[in-house]
């Protein structure tokens, strides 16, 4: 808990680090980490745009539970996904400590576009080493963790590093059609 | 001729028609158009194996094969050659279906496809420098080589090259209306001496010496030596295009930077017919200048256009004014005038651009964008608790004064996105006079308007459905001269091409004094087709929009001319993709009016703000026919689930949008709630919602790649208060398929 999140705010957006690479595999480099329930995850910092404050979400109907709908950031549309809801994790709605972390995604046509992880806080930017990466498990059927880049393993916690640009696959795209 | 075979003919000469309607939009440096053109020839070919035409059909239809192959072999993109020897292929295609049809033998192939097949052959295998002899030719044509150090001004050249050949374009067409035009014949003679001095000075010898004949042809205009005649005009035009190829070649390998490869374009024949012009010398009024020239001039090859009339009448004739072919076509101030502006502007048009800068469209939409913000959270400040109990009247003063610049901020940034029509009718008017020409038919096209402002990017999706709707007015609305005449109108028809504002909208009109249509006919087609049934009683406005049907032919319908319609349900569906709707008036021999209501701009609607449950959701206004509350016996349902409400005598779908979007409504009572229809003419659907909140005009914004899949909803729009209210798409509700009820969530 390097910053305390109202600071994060402030420092938004975050400079590209040239450091990281975004390859599939999770490599050293600077993590935004942020908390889900209780457990911890991170994006590679390159990735992030800003982080909001929780604001009022359109619901876009017939989409995806996950999918909270959209919402006015600076005069753009953006949709918003609630990560706790995507990993199965129980919607909590403790709005004090939700914050939005915006983050640009490139799908996989080669289109870019933002999207908003609802998460529950913002931890800090952290250093990450080669040597503190392991690759993640396969749970078999269990648990997808194609989206999953590898575990970190800072100060006795884990935090699973995500690939953002996967959260948003073409399968879950098409997926977002009203014939669910 | 066997059935068979006459067929067959009938097959191709549509196919041909269809061709040259996608040669319309072909560009050099472009493949749009190729794929279609290419499987087009390829249906011809099909056709001509399986009931073989007269061999010049076959054969030229295995030529235009060759030279589209050879654009695939290549870069795969059309050059401005290919696509000026299409050209000339459908015509001369259109024409031997023409003789065919009445029994004669098909006319002599031009020798020119022949040589210019080599020639391109040759150019795509030269890596070395070759000019190639044509063989329709006697002189040799001769290559240009590009070799300039200076790139800079290559350029520059090029860029002022194209303002000159358009202001030449247009100061000839002002000509045609005008021939005594002295001003206009001046500004076209400056523009090719520029062109000459340019290329001159650049080494561009063949670009040289046909601007300089030309230069010398208009000199002689200019002096009253010679008259303004169809055929000058035509070989200026022609002149023009040639330029215009060479310029496109030398830009292309210009940006290409693969360094420079000899251009070879035919000019040799247009140079020794303009000699002979200058030589010969046309009297002033040896053919009236508005009256087509030969039906279809372009495909000879070997020139052998009529020698000028023999008349050398006195040079001092042509200071005479010449006199219109007949005393009905003019009025003479109306027009004079008008014609008067379009020249001076088109003088004007060079020194105007200078005062301009481009931006990149993403910025000016970046701009957008903010300036909206600004404006809500301006509001949100001016209308902020904390305010309103004051009573500071400098404050509020100020504020108001902040709101005012606000909004006045945020109208300016919008008309920035706004050009006006003038390019895309002017465009028209060359249509206008390729197409009676190569019909032989009188047209003169007026245009109003030309200075409305529209959204940039309406006005280049507009440019195919004007395309579409001048050529159905060319080839149906107006009848050739001597039908015309029998009927008691003017022979020279008239289609008017008109645009202005009206409230929120922009109006677009067609109007041609021709046949109009013919309601009968349309209505016997529909029945016959399914779409209709006989027992169907149908209002005027009803009977015409069935030609926007798919499938619909006007062609067979309104005229007897066949296999040119092109469908107009194409023309409908551009202007509902930018949210537009279209009206027609037609009086059945009077001729036809096409009325397009559109959007001012893409980027606002006129919304209509409903509100279901908690949720905020806008209808595109203009799609909104009516909103009630109905009353209980209004309503009925079919097996149960299907309900209908009886908006006058006409049982519309009612959708219950809560159930659909799977919200919990204030009351899901009908008569508690409000009932809005929306839809076009024959696809009408009630949707219940819970309040109409009002009419706003909304920016529109695009919902991204997430929801790309989601044809209910068309984009979405900030609201006053900063949140996002989604924007529903009739169209995709209307035509949903299934019970609504299935999809509840």
């Amino acid at each position: 808990m390097a910053l305390p999140e109202r600071n994060l705010y402030r420092y938004m957006p975050i400079v590209a680090d040239t450091n990281t690479t975004s390859s599939p595999t999770a490599s050293a480099g600077k993590y935004l980490t942020f908390r889900l329930k209780n457990e911890s995850y991170g994006i590679v910092v390159l990735k992030i745009r800003e982080i909001i404050r929780l604001q009022p979400i359109t619901p876009v109907p017939q989409m995806p539970s996950y999918i909270k709908g959209v919402l006015n950031l600076r005069g753009k549309i953006i949709p918003v996904i609630d990560l706790r809801v995507k990993f199965g994790l129980q919607d909590i709605t403790d709005a004090d400590h939700n914050c939005i972390i915006v983050v640009k995604i490139d799908l996989p046509n080669r289109v870019s576009s933002q999207i908003g992880l609802i998460v529950d806080a913002v931890e800090e930017v952290i250093n990450i080493s080669a040597n503190e990466i392991e690759a993640a498990p396969d749970f078999g059927a269990v648990l997808d963790t194609s989206f999953i880049l590898g575990l970190a393993k800072i100060k006795g916690s884990v935090k699973a590093l995500l690939d953002i640009d996967r959260i948003l696959t073409e399968e879950t795209l098409s997926a977002l059609a009203p014939a669910i | 001729m066997s059935d068979n075979s006459r067929e067959s003919l009938a097959a191709l000469a549509q196919f041909n028609s269809q061709l040259a309607m996608e040669l319309v939009f072909a560009e050099p440096g472009k493949d749009q158009g190729l794929l279609p053109v290419n499987y087009l020839l390829s249906q011809m070919a099909d056709l001509c194996a399986a009931s073989p035409p007269p061999k010049e059909i076959a054969f030229s239809v295995s030529k235009a094969q060759e030279w589209v192959e050879i654009i695939f072999l290549g870069n795969g993109l059309f050059d401005a050659d290919t696509i000026k020897r299409l050209g000339e292929w459908t015509h001369w295609m259109e024409r031997a279906f023409e003789v065919l049809a009445q029994g004669q033998p098909v006319p002599a192939i031009p020798d020119g496809w022949k040589a210019a097949d080599d020639a391109d052959a040759d150019a795509l295998a030269a890596s070395t420098v070759a000019p190639v002899a044509g063989v329709a030719n006697t002189e040799t044509e001769m290559p240009l080589i590009v070799e300039v150090d200076d790139v800079e001004m290559l350029r520059e050249f090029i860029s002022e090259s194209y303002e000159h050949l358009h202001n030449i374009e247009m100061g000839v067409l002002v000509l045609e209306d005008k021939p005594e035009d002295h001003d206009t014949l001046n500004s076209i003679f400056r523009a090719f001496h520029t062109f000459k001095g340019g290329s001159g000075l650049l080494n561009l010898t063949p670009v040289n010496r046909l601007a300089h004949e030309l230069e010398s042809l208009l000199d002689l205009a200019r002096h009253k030596k010679i008259g303004i005649s169809s055929q000058v005009i035509d070989v200026i035009l022609e002149g023009g295009d040639v330029l215009k190829r060479f310029t496109v070649e030398i830009e292309h390998q210009v940006s290409d930077q693969r360094g420079y490869s000899p251009i070879v374009i035919p000019t040799s024949e247009l140079i020794s017919r303009v000699q002979r012009i200058v030589q010969q010398g046309v009297p002033p009024s040896s053919a009236p200048v508005s009256a087509p020239s030969t039906p279809a001039p372009q495909i000879q090859s070997t020139p052998n256009h009529p020698a000028p009339a023999t008349s050398a009448a006195s040079v001092a004739a042509a200071t005479a004014p010449i006199a219109p072919i007949t005393d009905t076509e003019h009025k003479p101030e109306n027009k004079e005038s008008a014609k008067e502006n379009s020249a001076a502007r088109a003088s004007d048009a060079p020194a105007a651009s200078s005062a301009l800068v481009k931006v990149a469209t993403q910025k000016l939409d970046n701009l957008v964008d903010l300036t909206g913000e600004m404006v809500i959270a301006q509001s949100q400040v001016v209308h902020d608790p904390a305010f309103t109990g004051l009573a500071d009247v400098r404050l509020l003063r100020n504020l108001t004064q902040l709101s005012r610049i606000a909004n006045e901020l945020q109208k300016t940034v919008l008309s920035l996105r706004m050009v006006p029509i003038r390019p895309t009718f002017q465009k028209m008017t060359r249509l206008v006079r390729d197409l009676a020409t190569r019909q032989g038919k009188l047209i003169e096209l007026k245009l109003h308007g030309e200075d409305t402002e529209l959204d940039r990017t309406l006005v280049e999706q507009l440019n195919d459905p004007l395309v579409h709707m001048i050529r159905n007015a060319v080839d149906h609305g107006i009848e050739k001269d001597v039908a015309r005449l029998s009927q008691g109108k003017p022979p020279v028809g008239t289609i008017e091409l008109r645009a202005w504002h009206q409230g929120g909208s922009i109006i677009l009109e067609v109007k041609d004094d021709g046949a109009g249509l013919n309601r009968e006919r349309i209505r016997a087609k529909a029945i016959k087709e399914g779409l209709i049934k006989q027992e169907d009683i149908l209002t005027d406005d009803e009977v015409f929009h069935l030609i926007f049907e798919p499938g619909f032919s006007t062609a067979e319908v309104v005229t007897d001319v066949s296999g040119r319609g092109v469908g107009m349900d194409v023309v409908r569906r551009n202007i509902e993709q930018l949210r537009g709707k279209i009206e027609i008036l037609s009086t059945e021999g009077k001729g036809s009016t096409f009325r397009i209501y559109l959007p001012l701009t893409l980027a606002i609607i006129d919304g209509m703000l409903i509100s279901i449950g908690t949720q905020r959701y806008i209808l595109p206004a203009l799609l909104v026919r009516e909103s009630f509350r109905p009353t209980a016996d209004m309503i009925s349902t079919v097996q149960g689930r299907g309900e209908m409400v009886n908006v006058r005598g006409r049982l519309t779908p009612l959708l219950r949008l809560y159930d659909y979007f799977g919200l919990t409504p204030e009351s899901t009572d009908p008569t508690r709630s409000v009932v809005v229809v929306v839809g076009y003419e024959h696809q009408q659907r009630c949707l219940l919602v819970d309040q109409l909140l009002g009419k706003q005009e909304v920016v529109i914004k695009a919902l991204g790649e997430t929801f790309k899949q989601r044809k209910d909803f068309a984009g979405a729009a900030i609201l006053g208060d900063g949140q996002v209210g989604l924007i529903i798409e009739v169209d995709g509700l209307v035509n949903l398929k299934g019970d609504s009820s299935r999809r509840a969530s």
